[in-house]
């Protein structure tokens, strides 16, 4: 997530001295910065160094880089990215779909309703998510509950299979287990507008769309970047979900990554497999942070 | 997001620096460790003892007689839920006196020096137990596990939807119930097994690499049949119970599972053939409890213990337990029930039934 | 008003409710189900009923694992959102107020820890552990929960402290307020309500977690490494479901009591439901 850095002018009044220029980001800064150093840039540092070696920890050791070129070269790996890239897409555009209109009426139209409506929204995250999986499947189950319901009043004679175990299922599981996190950064960007900006643009005639594409949507950029780094880049690794209800297909990275590292004991595999996924997310984020930067200056 | 460019470079840096893994840590032992004599055998464990294992080897009902015996010991657990996770957190440092080592995880423990051989004077029963000349308990002549208890894998049908029976890989897969057949899938292991045995190969765990493309291929050609590759047990159950599948490769363990739950099933022991994890306890080389170790390893190995572990339908491996065990296990437990099956082991070339598995999954 | 041009005006409120309700239904109904099914006595989740019972909720109460291991999750999740508070708010107040030297690339690296996987950080952690010789423990587990959570707590309140105008601190200051009172008195209130929905995000990644929890453990458990290690076994499937039910109720419980908590003080202070609203979303504006 872009940890918003702001040109932000200094507190105090008065120029401060030099010695407290250096000491005051000093004091804020020493403890989450080495708790940072210590317990996540040198584990992934030594998790980054085995990418680059053969062997394991106690075995023989050497530095390699054919742990890249295995999973680079390998059109098995571009097969499963491709899928997992399409899968995470649709569950992200799906959740775009729903979640901007959602996060509009939450802004703008549900009035008293608005609070407890975003409470529930945080609560639907706090359920244990393998008996949320569970859940999905009797609802959409060969003997489900929506099976059941279309039978029962006549419009199907032959349960639907497909609604379960395929690439569907695992999209519309991975698309509701994200739509708080996707949902509330929206909201809170559409927050920040004057929703006086929608009437003036009506005034000038702008259409609806017209002033979703040219007001809004510029202005809620930041807040869409934020739920594509929380929401989109996590969509990639996720493998609950494609093995509880993926069936026989929907095979994804994070499927990868765990059968690397835990039925292989592959862990060199795995770290080099990981730190591709790392630079693809950062690429990816400083793809999205220019964009959504854009778009805002192009107001 | 220019620092992220940054980041990365200093991510590489710190890599650069082969920073703690040169310092290494000591890697314990293979020295066997010397059991206790027969005094000190006699009596109660003290001190903290480690055991990591599969949640259903260490229930209470299981551990308390244990407990009870020895009163000052401090038992510490831990549970995995597959071996793969067991041996991953192993690998990473995790430490323990006592490990759950089934036959088809020992190699990658091996590999790692993590179990030290067993002095098997200090098993009281270790001359009864079944299974104790397996090829895998023994690395370099020396024993490295006791094995504890054994289970068949074969198939399972619904016998409402099934009333004529199922009774080779063959008929399962057969147009039959296609759309309605699982496909056990936790490990790479379990479905190419099954795809091998039904197209008859000899040793479904060391396929030549021709056998393991013909495995993965029938997999493929069979991907619209299967609805599901279940995960784990309760996922399996879960599977018959909704009706989703009507036929699956499964363990006994787990029919009996559905059976206890009322579910109308039935095991049976494919025409093709059958093979069986066996699993035991070993000591790792960290150990620092041996004494307490031995005591346990003891514990599970007794008739007392044994019996207990029939009643969760596994096969046994102490004769001696036979006369306590209650007659509804009577069957289930003898391990004459699983002769003629294949041990469940791990390939050789593990990473080519991955890779395979890899491929069945991307279709 | 001619009937077209009423239609006209209806449709979108009529939208806006149908969209709601059929979000909450999706996102509710798998939930709803649940604790309706931890009322099934049957030990598999699913259709048919087989008649009502509240035998999963004693066999959990019962059970001494699950409730050791819910006990383990509150102390973890407890300890890792007060320090986590802590740390986030120091990082957010030094990232959005004090200009220094590489700033973009400390804030970057708050950023990274929070696109990388679980997976990957657990594993990284529990071979950092051992190579430190640690030994594996609630504290690794607090420690690790430590490092993934903190970065969150700072994009919400660094997000809070922005959309806030600094020259009020200038004007406290000015007007002899001392770095503490000007503290207490204009930043804390400003930021609360992103401090409490910090607060709420950092207790559930935390209760949830089970893969860094899982490989940074030792021989205690956290709620969802038991579950995990439990649900091998179909027949625990049920008292699982009780039990989860149980916690998602205290949830929401808890979260609404909070949130009733921060509407009475914003309203004794004159603020409006507005101000309240913040306490979700964290004023990410």
């Amino acid at each position: 997530m872009g940890v918003p850095v702001a040109h932000v002018p200094t507190v105090t009044g008065e120029r401060p001295g030099r010695l407290s220029r250096m000491l005051r980001p000093l004091a804020f800064m020493s403890l989450p910065t080495s708790v940072l150093v210590l317990l996540f840039l040198v584990p992934m540092g030594i998790l980054v160094y085995f990418s680059f070696q053969y062997g394991d920890l106690t075995g023989q050791s050497g530095f390699t880089l054919t742990n890249f070129s295995d999973i680079l070269s390998d059109p098995l790996y571009r097969e499963i990215a491709w899928t997992t890239f399409q899968i995470a897409t649709i569950a992200m555009i799906a959740q775009l779909i729903v979640g901007i209109p959602l996060a509009y009426v939450l802004a703008y139209k549900a009035g008293r309703f608005e609070l407890p409506l975003l409470l529930a929204l945080v609560l639907a995250d706090e359920l244990n998510p393998m008996v949320r999986i569970y859940a999905w499947r009797m609802l959409l189950g060969r003997e489900g509950l929506i099976n059941e319901a279309l039978m029962s009043i006549g419009l199907i004679n032959v349960p639907i299979d497909a609604l379960l175990f395929n690439k569907f299922s695992v999209i519309v599981v991975l698309s509701t287990s994200y739509l708080t996190y996707t949902v509330i950064p929206i909201y809170a960007s559409m927050k920040a507008v004057d929703a006086g900006l929608f009437e003036a643009a009506r005034d000038m005639g702008a259409g609806w769309f017209t002033t979703f594409r040219r007001v809004l949507l510029p202005l809620i950029a930041p807040g869409i970047f934020i739920a594509l780094l929380l929401v989109y880049v996590p969509l990639f690794t996720d493998f609950a979900a494609p093995t509880l209800v993926g069936g026989t297909t929907g095979y994804m990275l994070g499927n990868v990554v765990s059968d690397l590292v835990l039925e292989n004991g592959n862990l060199n595999a795995g770290a080099a497999m990981s730190f591709l996924m790392l630079l693809a997310a950062g690429l990816f984020s400083l793809v999205a942070y220019q964009l959504s930067r854009v778009r805002q200056g192009a107001r | 997001m220019k620092h992220l460019k940054k980041l990365t470079i200093l991510i590489a840096l710190l890599a650069a620096i082969p920073v703690l893994a040169a310092c290494g840590s000591d890697s314990g032992t293979t020295e066997e460790a010397t059991a206790p004599t027969q005094a000190e055998a006699d009596k109660p464990a003290t001190g903290t003892l480690r055991l990591f294992a599969y949640d259903d080897t260490v229930t209470d009902e299981q551990l308390n007689p244990f407990r009870k015996a020895n009163p000052d010991v401090d038992l510490k657990i831990a549970t995995f839920n597959s071996n793969e996770e067991a041996a991953a957190k192993l690998a990473g440092g995790f430490e323990a006196d006592v490990v759950e080592v089934c036959l088809d995880e020992a190699e990658p423990l091996l590999q790692r020096e993590q179990l030290r051989p067993i002095d098997t004077s200090g098993i009281t029963d270790w001359n009864d137990l079944e299974f104790r000349d397996q090829p895998q308990v023994r690395q370099n002549g020396e024993v490295i596990m006791i094995p504890l208890s054994a289970g068949p894998y074969g198939i399972i049908y619904n016998t409402e939807e099934i009333p004529e029976g199922v009774e080779s890989y063959e008929q399962m897969f057969s147009d039959e119930f296609a759309g309605k057949i699982a496909v056990e899938g936790s490990s790479s292991v379990a479905p190419l097994g099954v795809a091998a045995l039904t197209l008859g190969f000899e040793d479904p765990f060391n396929m030549d690499s021709e056998q393991l493309e013909e495995a993965k291929q029938f997999l493929i050609d069979h991907q619209d049949d299967i609805r599901s590759y279940p995960d784990s047990d309760s996922d399996m159950v879960n599977l018959f119970k909704t009706g989703e599948v009507v036929v699956a490769n499964g363990g006994r363990g787990t029919a009996q599972d559905m059976q206890a739950e009322g579910l109308p099933v039935e095991w049976v022991a494919p025409t093709e053939g059958t093979w069986s994890w066996i699993c035991g306890l070993g000591i790792t080389s960290k150990a620092q409890n041996t004494d307490a170790a031995y005591k346990l390893l003891n514990f599970y190995a007794s008739p007392e213990a044994q019996a207990i572990s029939a009643t969760n339908g596994f096969v046994i491996t102490n004769p001696k337990a036979e006369p306590l065990v209650p007659k509804k296990y009577k069957q289930t437990s003898n391990p004459a029930s699983i002769e003629g099956s294949i041990p469940l082991t791990q390939p050789d070339d593990m990473a080519a039934y991955t890779k395979a598995w890899q491929e069945v999954r991307t279709g | 008003m001619p009937l077209s041009r009423r239609i006209q005006r209806a449709l979108p409120n009529a939208l806006s409710i149908g969209l709601t309700g059929l979000v909450m239904v999706i996102l509710f109904g798998p939930v709803m189900l649940l604790a309706l099914f931890s009322f099934n006595d049957s030990t598999v989740i699913s259709l048919p009923w087989e008649g009502f019972t509240t035998k999963w909720y004693s066999e959990a109460l019962n059970d001494d694992g699950a409730m050791t291991a819910i006990g383990n999750s509150v102390m973890v999740a407890s300890i890792v959102t007060v320090v986590s508070l802590i740390l986030g708010t120091l990082a957010s107040w030094g990232l959005t107020r004090i200009p220094f030297r590489g700033r973009p690339l400390v804030a970057g690296v708050h950023g990274a820890v929070l696109v990388v996987p679980w997976l990957i950080i657990g594993v990284a952690g529990l071979i950092f552990f051992s190579q430190i010789q640690m030994m594996l423990s609630l504290q690794t587990i607090i420690l690790m929960h430590i490092v993934v959570t903190f970065p969150l707590v700072v994009a919400v309140v660094s997000a809070g402290l922005i959309r806030f105008n600094p020259s009020l601190e200038e004007a406290a200051i000015d007007m002899g307020a001392s770095q503490l009172q000007m503290m207490r008195y204009i930043v804390l209130p400003q930021i609360a309500p992103s401090l409490a929905a910090a607060a709420i995000f950092a207790f559930a990644w935390s209760f949830n977690n089970f893969e860094i929890s899982f490989f940074t453990g030792g021989f205690e458990q956290t709620f969802p490494v038991w579950v995990y290690g439990v649900l091998r076994h179909s027949s625990n499937l049920p008292v699982v479901n009780a039990a989860s039910t149980v916690i998602a109720l205290a949830q929401v419980l808890l979260v609404f009591a909070l949130w009733y908590g921060m509407k009475l003080m914003t309203r004794r202070r004159g603020g409006t439901d507005r101000d309240a609203a913040d306490l979700v979303t964290g004023a990410v504006r």
